[in-house]
């Protein structure tokens, strides 16, 4: 990465959080939750959505602690050099199998799509290529890049969106009450409370930001967008088709939108749009990724050589997504990772604010 | 100023990368469309114990085919070719062979389901449509009688503008792929087929197909039609009801409201319209009276096809969705559908005699 220290400001870090925080999730996330939770499958992205505050307000709290360091070097500062690194590695790890899985969800995604006559594995080397490549640029370039097309992204998700409602007959929501408690403890559930996973970047943007203030709002500004855009996505298909129809397809969200057809339109369909918005998505979300796994591994093995370290992140993640995964073994990956990925970034760093904090009542 | 160009640069690399991506269909595995059959039709009857599907493919200029085969219409060269087989994947596949061709699915835009196989279920058949990536959800269902091969063969193009112009049809109850689907998989929620046939070289509505799940119960009149589109909305505009052979009643505005109780469902319908032709002398002085008489007449027509389907079966205003939404109890709905009371109030008003007389 360009050095010296490079700086985004408040804007680009509100729309890299935006739409990090989508993600691909619109397409499998809503799949799971229509099988355990049928028409109350809502229940779950606000679930996720308020967990996610708080987890916000822990992660600003705390990167506020240590301005000038990541997670992996305060970490160990707090936590010790083994525990420390122990939690480090596994903190990297799950942003690094973040982006990942986002390939191969892609990927998986695209073939039942417009893309289904493009060779995968090039494009995922072109996508791969091109996102190392901005990274390369600096963190401003891939902060410029997001500055760019957040318009686009936004005015896709708007037509994606405003088109199916009419279509959608929001009573097939109903009942409100009656709501399933026994099936909020299945593991798909409780994997759901990790959707917004988008904001632990914050860990590692936060000291490159050039402007810290009133960040807790601003975060949470950006998080409303993924979450609407989130709750949409849960609810439309339920809307459309109604939770026992929905709960048959794979992607669900797509097929909803493929019930529009608009026939003054020369191209009369919208799912058109997918391939392109979720190309560019993952753009964001890859790079967020690899940002982050090439600022942990450099802060923890002190490699000064941030940009060989990063082409070979990038050729290792090529060669991981060369393996094709199945629908099922990708989702049960995401259950884990997602299970796992609450543990690390939602008890641990609430248990060391708590105790930081703690520490100062005491002192003071 | 160059500072920004330095940080745009990579962006816009960035940017025109990931439009080749977009554009590598066009250059990689390109598939000619001399190589490719595009479907426009799919038919499937039942033969035996087996299935017999039918596509309707356009012919494109290098089409390898003999005379006999060829079918001129005004909107395209078709042609029908059919196979026997277990499943419809098995079919596709001969045909595909048979073909040498790739089967291009993204232009279908209708499947005919033939009235006996309607009886028998489609829930198999309509997997593999519904797993197709290419079929389109808004793809036209439709039951015919007596085969969906002869449809194909006879419609020579004219099903599919048929079909699009649905809204002036008053008969012709349309359904697309995706309003089907919810249906498909729930007692609670009736599902309605237009059923058509060719007559020579004409569309034929001979009434609508009324499913319970994904079987026929039974079917409804061309003429009763008309009671179950207003009961959903649907091609209402312009709709004519015509009363005892004396009087034409056009529909300008219908609105619809339904009231669920336990035991009990209330249809409330409101609407006004004109008179289109009466044998009434003084029609407009006698409204007030006639208003009266139309509504009792249609209450009568609409609850007959709700009762006659409440006991096939068909929850045709999905009363059993709506038992859900109030958390009620919907098990063994069969049952309970047939205990239900249907009631129909419907007030008419005559707005004037079309303007041109009286």
């Amino acid at each position: 990465m360009r050095e010296p220290f490079p700086r985004i400001s408040r804007q680009q870090f509100f729309f890299i959080f935006a739409i990090a925080n989508i993600c691909l999730t619109p397409f499998g996330f809503p799949t799971l939750l229509y099988k355990e939770l049928e028409q109350h499958a809502w229940i779950s992205p606000l679930a996720a959505y308020v967990l996610t505050i708080w987890n916000l307000l822990v992660a600003i709290s705390l990167a506020r602690q240590f301005p000038d360091q990541n997670i992996v070097e305060w970490s160990r500062q707090i936590l010790g050099k083994w525990i420390g690194g122990l939690f480090s590695i596994c903190v990297i790890v799950i942003l690094y199998f973040w982006g990942v899985s986002m390939i191969w969800a892609f990927m998986l995604l695209i073939m039942f799509t417009q893309l289904a006559h493009t060779p995968i594995y090039f494009t995922s080397l072109l996508l791969i290529g091109g996102v190392v490549y901005l990274l390369m640029q600096g963190l401003e370039g891939f902060a410029r890049f997001a500055e760019l097309v957040f318009l686009f992204l936004i005015a896709g998700f708007i037509a994606i969106n405003a088109v199916q409602f009419t279509n959608a007959d929001f009573n097939r929501l109903l009942p409100v009450g009656g709501f399933p408690l026994d099936n909020l403890i299945k593991p798909d559930v409780i994997a759901s409370l990790f959707v917004f996973r988008g904001i632990f970047i914050v860990y590692f943007l936060f000291k490159y930001l050039n402007d810290k203030k009133r960040l807790l709002p601003l975060s949470i500004y950006s998080l409303s967008i993924a979450f609407v855009e989130i709750l949409l996505a849960t609810v439309l298909p339920i809307a459309i088709y109604g939770a026992q129809a929905a709960s048959k397809f794979i992607y669900p969200y797509q097929e909803s939108l493929s019930s529009v057809s608009i026939e003054w339109l020369p191209f009369e369909k919208l799912t058109f749009l997918t391939p392109m918005l979720w190309q560019i998505v993952i753009v964001y979300v890859l790079g967020s990724s690899l940002f982050c796994a090439t600022e942990g591994l450099s802060s923890l093995f002190n490699i000064k050589n941030k940009k060989r370290l990063l082409i070979i992140i990038g050729v290792v993640t090529w060669l991981i997504v060369m393996y094709q995964v199945s629908y099922m073994q990708l989702s049960q990956m995401i259950m884990v990772w997602s299970i796992a990925g609450l543990l690390i970034f939602t008890l641990i760093p609430t248990l060391l604010w708590a105790g930081l904090s703690i520490r100062r009542l005491l002192k003071s | 100023m160059s500072t920004l160009k330095c940080q745009l640069k990579p962006a816009a690399v960035i940017c025109v990368v990931m439009m080749f991506c977009l554009m590598l269909t066009g250059c990689w595995d390109i598939q000619e469309i001399k190589d490719q059959s595009f479907i426009i039709g799919v038919g499937v009857d039942k033969v035996g114990d087996e299935i017999e599907v039918s596509l309707l493919e356009v012919l494109t200029s290098a089409s390898p085919l003999g005379e006999e085969e060829k079918t001129v219409s005004g909107f395209a060269n078709t042609r029908v070719i059919s196979t026997k087989g277990p499943t419809m994947n098995y079919c596709i596949e001969v045909l595909r062979s048979e073909m040498n061709k790739r089967v291009n699915a993204s232009k279908i835009r209708f499947v005919v389901f033939s009235e006996e196989l309607l009886k028998a279920g489609i829930i198999e058949h309509m997997d593999y449509l519904l797993r197709h990536y290419e079929i389109d959800k808004v793809t036209y269902v439709i039951a015919t009688r007596p085969s969906a091969k002869e449809l194909l063969t006879k419609e020579k193009g004219t099903l599919f503008p048929f079909l699009n112009v649905e809204k002036y049809s008053p008969l012709l109850h349309t359904i697309k792929l995706w309003e089907l689907i919810p249906q498909l998989y729930t007692i609670q929620e009736g599902a309605v087929l237009p059923l058509i046939r060719m007559d020579k070289d004409r569309i034929k509505i001979i009434g609508a197909s009324l499913l319970q799940l994904d079987k026929q119960q039974f079917v409804v009149d061309k003429d009763k039609v008309r009671w179950i589109n207003i009961l959903h909305e649907k091609n209402i505009r312009r709709m004519r009801i015509m009363f005892k052979d004396k009087l034409a009643f056009e529909i300008r505005k219908v609105r619809f409201k339904l009231h669920v109780e336990q035991g009990k469902v209330v249809v409330k319908l409101k609407m006004n319209g004109w008179i289109i032709q009466s044998k009434i002398p003084n029609t407009l002085q006698k409204s007030k009276q006639l208003e009266g008489q139309l509504s009792e007449f249609m209450n009568n027509e609409i609850e007959e096809v709700l009762n006659e389907s409440k006991n096939q079966g068909v929850d045709l205003l999905s009363i059993g969705e709506k038992f859900r939404q109030k958390e009620w109890d919907t098990s063994d709905w069969d049952n309970k559908l047939k205990e239900l009371n249907f009631e129909v109030e419907s007030e008419i008003k005559i707005l004037s005699g079309f303007g041109k007389s009286e």
